[in-house]
This record gives C-alpha cells, sequence and structure tokens, in this order.
C-alpha cells in the first residue's frame, strides 16, 4: 500500500495505517535530523513535534505531493526553528568522525572510507549538507526544493558543490 | 555526483554507526507519538457536537446561565430585528430622471404638499368669470361704483375717431341707464342693458358681464404681496 493511501486511511480513521507509516519513515527521518541537531534528545525532540503535526494534520494533507516529502518538509521547518532558537550547529558529523579517528589504529577499510566522507560532510556548509543528506535519501531536486523552500538552481547547485568534493574522497578511498 | 557513486554513499551512510544507533534506539519515542496517533483517532470516533459536548458536566446553575444568555441574546436579536428599516433598493436612474419614491408615506406627504400649494396659489377672493349666485352679484353692483366712461373706452380699439366718439355716446348714455337702474335696486334690468351695450359697442373690448365691468375698474390688476 502506497504512503499516500496510508496516510489518507489514518485521516479516515484508520490507527493502523499510521502504524506502518510509522514504521517505513521513523529511521530515515530520525538519521537526517540527527545529522543535523546537537543530541539526541534534541533529535527526538524534533522528530515527536514533526510527527505529532502529522498526527494532526493528516486530513490536510495534499496527495499532489508525496508523503515523504511532505514529512521532510514538516522535519526541516522544525530543524529551522530550532536553529533560530539556539543557533545552528556544527552537527553531529563530529562525534561520529571522532569516534571513528579514535579506532583508527584497528579500523576496517569500510570505517577509513566512513571516515573520509565524514571529513568531507564536515568541510560543507549546513544547507549543502542538509541538500546532500537528502539526495541520498532519495529524493529529486525538486522534492529537495520543495522539502528546504529554496528554488530548483540553488539546491543543484549546493549539491554540485558538495558531490564535487565527495567525489574526490570517494575516489580517493576506492 | 553519478548514481553509482550517490549508491556508494548511500550505503556507506547506512552502515554507519550513527545510523545503527538511530535504528536501535529505545522505544519511549515511539510509544508517545504510536499512542498519540491512537488517541487522536479514538477521540475523533467518539466525539459529540461542540455544544452538546460542551453542555454535558456542566452545574445546573451552569446550566441555567447559559439558557439564561442564550434566551436573552434571540430577544435582543428580535428586538433589533423589529427595529430594522429597509433600505431603499438602488434603482438606476433611467435617462438621468429622478425615480419614483412610491411608498405610502411619501404619497401621504406629496398629497399634503399638493394641496398646501393649491391654497397659497389660489386665485383671489371673487372670480368674475365664475359664476357667483344672484345675490352676490347683486352685491357686487351696489358695493362697488360703476368704471368713467373714459375708463372704459381705453380698453377699446377704435379705428377712426369717429368710432371712438359714437362708442363713447353709445356707452354714456347706458352707463347712465345703468347706474339709474342700479340705484333703485333693478339689478336685472341693468344687465340687459349692458348686454345692449355689449352688442352695439363690439370694438369696446368691454367684459361679458356687467359685474366684470365693475370688477375690473375696481380691483387692481397685480397684487402686490410687498
Amino acid at each position: 500500500m502506497r504512503d499516500r493511501a496510508l496516510i489518507q486511511a489514518y485521516a479516515n480513521g484508520n490507527s493502523r495505517a499510521f502504524d506502518e507509516l510509522y514504521r517505513r519513515h521513523r529511521t530515515p527521518l530520525l538519521v537526517f535530523l540527527r545529522r543535523q541537531c546537537d543530541s539526541v534528545a534534541i533529535c527526538e525532540e524534533l522528530a515527536h513535534d514533526a510527527w505529532i503535526a502529522v498526527i494532526n494534520q493528516a486530513s490536510l494533507y495534499q496527495p499532489s505531493a508525496k508523503f515523504k516529502t511532505w514529512l521532510f518538509r514538516i522535519a526541516h521547518n522544525r530543524l529551522v526553528d530550532h536553529w533560530r532558537k539556539h543557533g545552528r550547529s556544527a552537527g553531529v558529523l563530529f562525534e561520529e568522525l571522532n569516534e571513528a579517528a579514535l579506532r583508527r589504529d584497528d579500523q576496517s577499510s569500510r570505517e577509513f572510507e566512513l571516515n573520509q566522507i565524514l571529513n568531507i560532510l564536515e568541510s560543507l556548509s549546513p544547507k549543502q549538507t542538509e541538500a546532500i543528506l537528502l539526495k541520498i535519501e532519495g529524493f529529486s531536486h525538486a522534492e529537495i526544493a520543495d522539502i528546504t523552500s529554496s528554488k530548483q538552481e540553488t539546491v543543484k547547485s549546493r549539491l554540485r558543490y558538495a558531490t564535487r568534493h565527495l567525489k574526490v574522497a570517494l575516489e580517493a578511498t576506492s | 555526483m553519478t548514481e553509482k557513486q550517490i549508491e556508494q554513499l548511500r550505503t556507506i551512510l547506512a552502515a554507519s554507526s550513527l545510523t545503527e544507533e538511530v535504528s536501535q534506539s529505545p522505544s519511549d519515542l515511539d510509544t508517545q507519538i504510536l499512542q498519540a496517533a491512537h488517541e487522536r483517532v479514538s477521540t475523533q470516533e467518539g466525539v459529540a457536537p461542540f455544544s452538546l459536548r460542551a453542555l454535558f458536566g456542566l452545574p445546573f446553575s451552569a446550566l441555567v446561565t447559559v439558557s439564561l444568555a442564550v434566551t436573552l441574546t434571540a430577544a435582543l436579536f428580535f428586538g433589533m430585528s423589529q427595529m430594522i428599516v429597509p433600505n431603499e433598493p438602488a434603482i438606476a436612474l433611467v435617462n438621468n430622471l429622478e425615480y419614483e419614491r412610491d411608498t405610502f408615506l411619501t404619497r401621504k406627504a406629496l398629497v399634503k404638499n399638493t394641496k398646501v400649494k393649491d391654497l397659497v396659489s389660489r386665485p383671489e377672493l371673487f372670480s368674475v368669470h365664475e359664476a357667483p349666485s344672484k345675490m352676490s352679484r347683486d352685491r357686487i353692483l351696489m358695493e362697488f361704483s360703476l368704471p368713467a366712461v373714459s375708463e372704459v373706452l381705453a380698453e377699446g380699439q377704435f379705428d377712426f375717431g369717429q368710432g371712438r366718439v359714437a362708442a363713447s355716446n353709445a356707452i354714456d348714455d347706458a352707463m347712465q341707464e345703468i347706474s339709474a337702474m342700479v340705484e333703485i335696486g333693478t339689478f336685472d334690468s341693468a344687465r340687459e342693458r349692458y348686454a345692449k351695450l355689449l352688442e352695439v359697442c363690439d370694438r369696446c373690448a368691454l367684459p361679458l358681464t356687467l359685474e366684470a365691468l365693475v370688477l375690473d375698474s375696481t380691483t387692481p390688476t397685480t397684487f402686490d404681496t410687498g
């Protein structure tokens, strides 16, 4: 069953439809937020707010957009609100990076790859990082523009810059 | 970046410790969200109309207050509705002429205005062209003096001096006889004599009746309203 049908079923009172939607998108949304906010607690709070917004606005969902795009746009808006209140952090990428660095002596090749990738991601601006994370999540340029309330050309420009750096890193590790 | 590279990056990030950590994170968040979703559905199913829901659980005094407020509001609206005068509908002007305000009140006012105007513009008390009663006509002859011959002649139009002289003689004779008849109270005879004068002196432009002749020479032709 497609996401669109599930959210409409939930809006009509089928609570099991929501369970399935949550199961499908819980982890991708958490990872998306987790890579851009300071702590697990804040990340979970933002995710909680986003899902509550979905619950409250299920009847307002427009089938013209994919459910996942709608969900991530809500999450992006919550994230922006959080940044406005508390300032933008360097992101959780540091923690992952540090963990990888600590294990460098006995690291596997995959961990080394991860280390390189995260190094590159660290050097990107937050907006470029978000664009690349959304691209990895499978969104199209138009959908990323919709989620981040940006122009499609701006998204392409951010991705071009980010991927140029990542490409170099991936080629170096392979 | 090619799709292959994106897939490569996706695989790497999916296998990262962060992704594993998130996917295996405690289920408190899941429980809260799923519980909220289920509660919302159950609330929608069991929801009653707002007005009824609001009334349940209210104490008796509150119900009385609510009833009283509703009644007073309804009474207020009813009272206000009685005071409302319907607006005159907007009617497009035809040929730039004022449209007729044909309502009961305006019609009544128009009738009253017409009566006032008629009263103000009423002509003089005596109209020589109207037919007053015989008593009135006799009183006119008794109370007003006959005009002089020269005054009567002034109204006429004569081609030659001889015609004027002849008319003057005829009028003089007639006026003397008429005056005598009026003095003795034979008013009808005086009128008959005046009728003969009219036949004789057709160019004298005399009034049609003896009373008119008397009044014309007495009453000013214009009123000074000063």
